[in-house]
C-alpha cells in the first residue's frame, strides 16, 4: 500500500484521502482505523446490530462482558470489536482509567467514589451505574487526577 | 500468576538462606559462638543438620508462595478490601503458622506461640486499619478534586 503526504498551499486543513478504484473491505476498514485514531471516535455495534461511530469522550465505560467488549453511552451498551489492552493504549490516559481487569471508565464521567464499611470501594458515575476498584487503583487514581 | 507464585517460592527460600547465614555470619563475628539457623529439636527430625537446613529454607518459600498465592483476593473488586485482608490474613495463617510452629518447635515453648500468634494478629489488625484510613484519606480527596472539575 502506497503511503504518501501531499503538501500543497491548496490544504489549509489537513486532509486524509484513502484512493481504490473499488470500495471493499480494505477501504472501509482503512476509513473506520483513520477515523478513529483522528476523530477519537469508534466503530461500534449497538444490541440491535446497527453499526454506529461513538465518540470516545461519551462513553462511560468499556468493559468485558462474554468475551466481548461492551462500551455504556447515554444508556446504552454497544459492543466494540477490540480487546481492552488494545483500548486501553489507545485511550486518552487522562480521560480514561482502567480501574479493574474487566473495566475502564472515563474520568469525566465519575460522579464520586464510596468506600462501605467493610472496603468496598464504589464509583458512582454521573449516570448513576456503579463500578469497584480496589485500593491500589485508588492510589493510581490519585495520581492520575494530579493529587 | 503461576510465574509470580514460583518466583516468590524461590525468592522467599532464598532469602530464608541468606537472611540465616548473614545472621551466622555476624553471630559468629561478634559472638564466637556456634550458630544454628534451626533449632536442635528441629534437626531431630532429620537424619543430618544439612537436610534440615533445606527444609528450613523449603518451607521458607512455602511461606512466600502462600502470600502469593493468595494476592490474588486483592484483585476481587467487589468484596470490601478489610474483608478481603480478613481472608488473606486468616488462609495465610492457616499455613504460616504451623510451619513457624514447626520450625522454632513453638510447641514446646506455649509462652512463645501465644505471643507469636497475637503478634501476628495485631500487625494484621493494625495494617488493615491503616489501609483503611488512607483509603479513606485518598476518596475524600479524589472526590473534592471531582467536585472542583
Amino acid at each position: 500500500m502506497l503511503v504518501k503526504a501531499v503538501i500543497n498551499d491548496k490544504y489549509t486543513n489537513t486532509e486524509v484521502h484513502v484512493c481504490k478504484d473499488t470500495s471493499d473491505e480494505e477501504v472501509k476498514n482503512l476509513i473506520n482505523e483513520i477515523s478513529q485514531m483522528v476523530n477519537g471516535e469508534l466503530v461500534a455495534q449497538a444490541e440491535n446490530g446497527d453499526r454506529e461511530i461513538l465518540n470516545r469522550l461519551d462513553v462511560v465505560r468499556f468493559y468485558a462482558d462474554n468475551q466481548k467488549v461492551a462500551a455504556d453511552v447515554a444508556g446504552k451498551r454497544y459492543t466494540i470489536a477490540k480487546k481492552l489492552y488494545e483500548l486501553e493504549g489507545e485511550l486518552d490516559e487522562k480521560i480514561f482509567f482502567r480501574i479493574s481487569k474487566s473495566e475502564i471508565i472515563n474520568l469525566k464521567k465519575i460522579q464520586k467514589l464510596d468506600m462501605s464499611f467493610t472496603g468496598t470501594i464504589k464509583i458512582i458515575m454521573k449516570d448513576n451505574s456503579e463500578s469497584y476498584t480496589s485500593r491500589r487503583n485508588v492510589v493510581k487514581l490519585k495520581k492520575v487526577l494530579g493529587l | 500468576m503461576w510465574k509470580r507464585c514460583i518466583k516468590s517460592f524461590i525468592y522467599s527460600a532464598f532469602a530464608g538462606m541468606l537472611v540465616n547465614l548473614i545472621i551466622e555470619i555476624i553471630v559468629r563475628a561478634v559472638s564466637g559462638f556456634d550458630y544454628s539457623p534451626v533449632t536442635p529439636e528441629f534437626i531431630a527430625f532429620f537424619p543430618s543438620a544439612s537436610i534440615a537446613y533445606s527444609v528450613d529454607a523449603l518451607l521458607y518459600g512455602v511461606i512466600g508462595l502462600t502470600y502469593a498465592l493468595m494476592m490474588f483476593i486483592f484483585g476481587c473488586d467487589r468484596i470490601g478490601f478489610v474483608i478481603q485482608s480478613i481472608i488473606y490474613y486468616i488462609t495465610t495463617g492457616i499455613v504460616c503458622i504451623p510451619i513457624i510452629i514447626f520450625i522454632w518447635r513453638l510447641d514446646k515453648y506455649p509462652s512463645a506461640l501465644i505471643s507469636t500468634i497475637i503478634g501476628f494478629i495485631v500487625t494484621d489488625i493494625v495494617m488493615t486499619v491503616i489501609s483503611y484510613n488512607i483509603t479513606k484519606k485518598n476518596i475524600v480527596s479524589i472526590n473534592a478534586a471531582i467536585d472542583n472539575q
